[in-house]
């Protein structure tokens, strides 16, 4: 073994014991030793020493969130926009909500406090939807049942005049010259002409040229919304009117009927409805396919 | 080489692992090679900055050679011209029993010579032989570090001795 291949071998720590002997024996072995004594002075741990990772650490905070998830970030920002223009366009809408509904239609109409309107037939309903909260009321023509939310005073304005609510349940009929509240629970209050009237629960209340007059009601609730007609004392004429919109139909009846009628027909049958309305009086009814001919005595 | 758990390194607990692994021995090496007027330990932080920045791109098996060349190109952009100057620790490492006058003065001038040759020797020299013998490198890892063969690290390491012996033998036939 030559010098270099032992002086290699022990600058790597691989000397044997024997090898050993003959490296100390070298010429320069002190001076190889010293130097690489004296060499630890160099050391970079003492010379070059780096900080703890704490005081790295306090560096990289404003960096740590690199690693941001670029499709939620987007999506996030998508959805606050279609959220707020969702809003914005809502809450923007000073709007007036209108509903009509036209022959033989029903609608069931949700005002924005959750109360229910069900509109009948040929009927008109406005109402502002933004100043519902601070102000319930709504225009009416037409025949309609309502169901309030417990809350402020509920307007409904009439041309007859105003409804108020002080409860739940009620029915308002203002149509050509008919005006009748019906209440089914808890208790409306009706303004005409300078007149305040407050109608409990189980009250009908209905004016007739310019006379107000209160009567019980047996029902729980108007009969049209269960697809039927109620008549009392009704003249056969505003009967058959009824069931010509009902039905959206054309009547032809003998015009010197002078009966009045009591009771009843639904909507959805219009056989069963001409029986109801024909039977009582003896007359008979022949069906053309939108003309209805009632005449006098059994055929 | 090994494949990492992890998918990266983006995360406080395994980087801060990271540092305490790489962080001293990539400031020595650069301490090595370049000298401490260069501020290593600096260099090594902005180098692990850096890393932080782009956690999510390094694969974690990379980080080493990213770290190695990140601070190397950094300390390569100050150092141009700069000459390379090695500090000898004040600090005596070891009690001498006689300490003569004249054996303190040798002593002071072996050092001083010392310092001068081991700025002298070049870069690829001095840093092998630090490596191997203050950091206690085997030869084989040596070689791993600086990306050559354990024939040529030898060859580097025993070239820096005999140059330091060369400046050395002269004071020591006094």
């Amino acid at each position: 073994m030559n010098k270099e291949q032992l002086v290699i071998k022990w600058l790597n720590n691989d000397l044997t014991e024997e090898e050993s002997k003959a490296f100390n024996a070298l010429e320069d072995a002190n001076l190889y030793k010293e130097i690489i004594e004296e060499a630890q002075r160099f050391n970079g741990n003492t010379h070059a020493k780096v900080e703890s990772f704490d005081a790295l650490d306090e560096k990289l905070v404003s960096k740590s969130n690199n690693s941001i998830n670029w499709v939620k970030v987007v999506s996030s920002i998508a959805a606050i926009f279609i959220v707020g223009f969702a809003l914005f366009t809502f809450l923007n809408k000073d709007q007036i909500s209108s509903f009509q509904t036209t022959l033989a239609q029903n609608e069931v109409i949700t005002l924005p406090d959750n109360s229910t309107v069900n509109l009948n037939e040929l009927s008109e309903l406005q109402y502002n939807n933004s100043k519902w909260d601070t102000n319930r009321s709504l225009d009416l023509s037409g025949e309609a049942f309502f169901d309030v939310e417990k809350g402020e005073r509920f307007d409904v304005n009439t041309p007859f005049g105003i409804v108020s609510v002080l409860g739940t349940e009620f029915n308002v009929l203002s149509r050509d010259s008919i005006f009748k509240v019906s209440c089914y629970e808890g208790l409306v209050q009706v303004a005409y002409n300078n007149n305040e009237v407050k109608i409990p629960a189980g009250t009908e209340f209905s004016l007739a040229l310019g006379k107000g007059i209160k009567s019980n009601i047996a029902i729980a609730e108007p009969y049209w919304l269960k697809n039927m007609s109620v008549f009392e004392n009704a003249s056969f004429e505003d009967v058959i009117i009824e069931l010509e919109k009902q039905y959206n139909i054309e009547v032809q009846h003998p015009s010197d009927l002078n009966i009045q009628f009591t009771g009843a027909f639904e909507h959805d049958n219009l056989k069963n409805a001409l029986k109801s309305i024909s039977k009582p009086f003896n007359l008979t009814y022949k069906i053309d396919t939108n003309k209805v001919i009632i005449t006098n005595g059994e055929n | 080489m090994s494949k990492s758990l992890h998918k990266d390194i983006c995360d406080k607990i395994r980087f801060s692992k990271l540092y305490e692994k790489y962080a001293q021995s990539l400031s020595n090496i650069l301490f090595y090679k370049y000298g401490e007027l260069l501020n290593p330990s600096d260099k090594v932080q902005e180098a692990f900055i850096k890393l932080w920045e782009n956690c999510s791109k390094i694969k974690p098996e990379a980080v080493k050679s990213y770290l190695y060349t990140t601070a190397n190109n950094m300390m390569l952009n100050e150092v141009k011209h700069q000459k390379i100057v090695m500090k000898y620790q004040q600090v005596k490492p070891k009690d001498y029993t006689n300490e003569s006058p004249e054996f303190v003065l040798r002593k002071k001038e072996f050092l001083k010579r010392f310092e001068r040759a081991l700025s002298e020797l070049n870069e690829e020299e001095r840093v092998a032989f630090i490596l191997s013998k203050v950091d206690g490198k085997t030869h084989k890892e040596v070689a791993e570090i600086l990306g050559i063969t354990k024939k040529v690290a030898e060859h580097r390491i025993y070239g820096a001795l005999n140059k330091l012996k060369a400046e050395l033998e002269e004071l020591n036939r006094k």
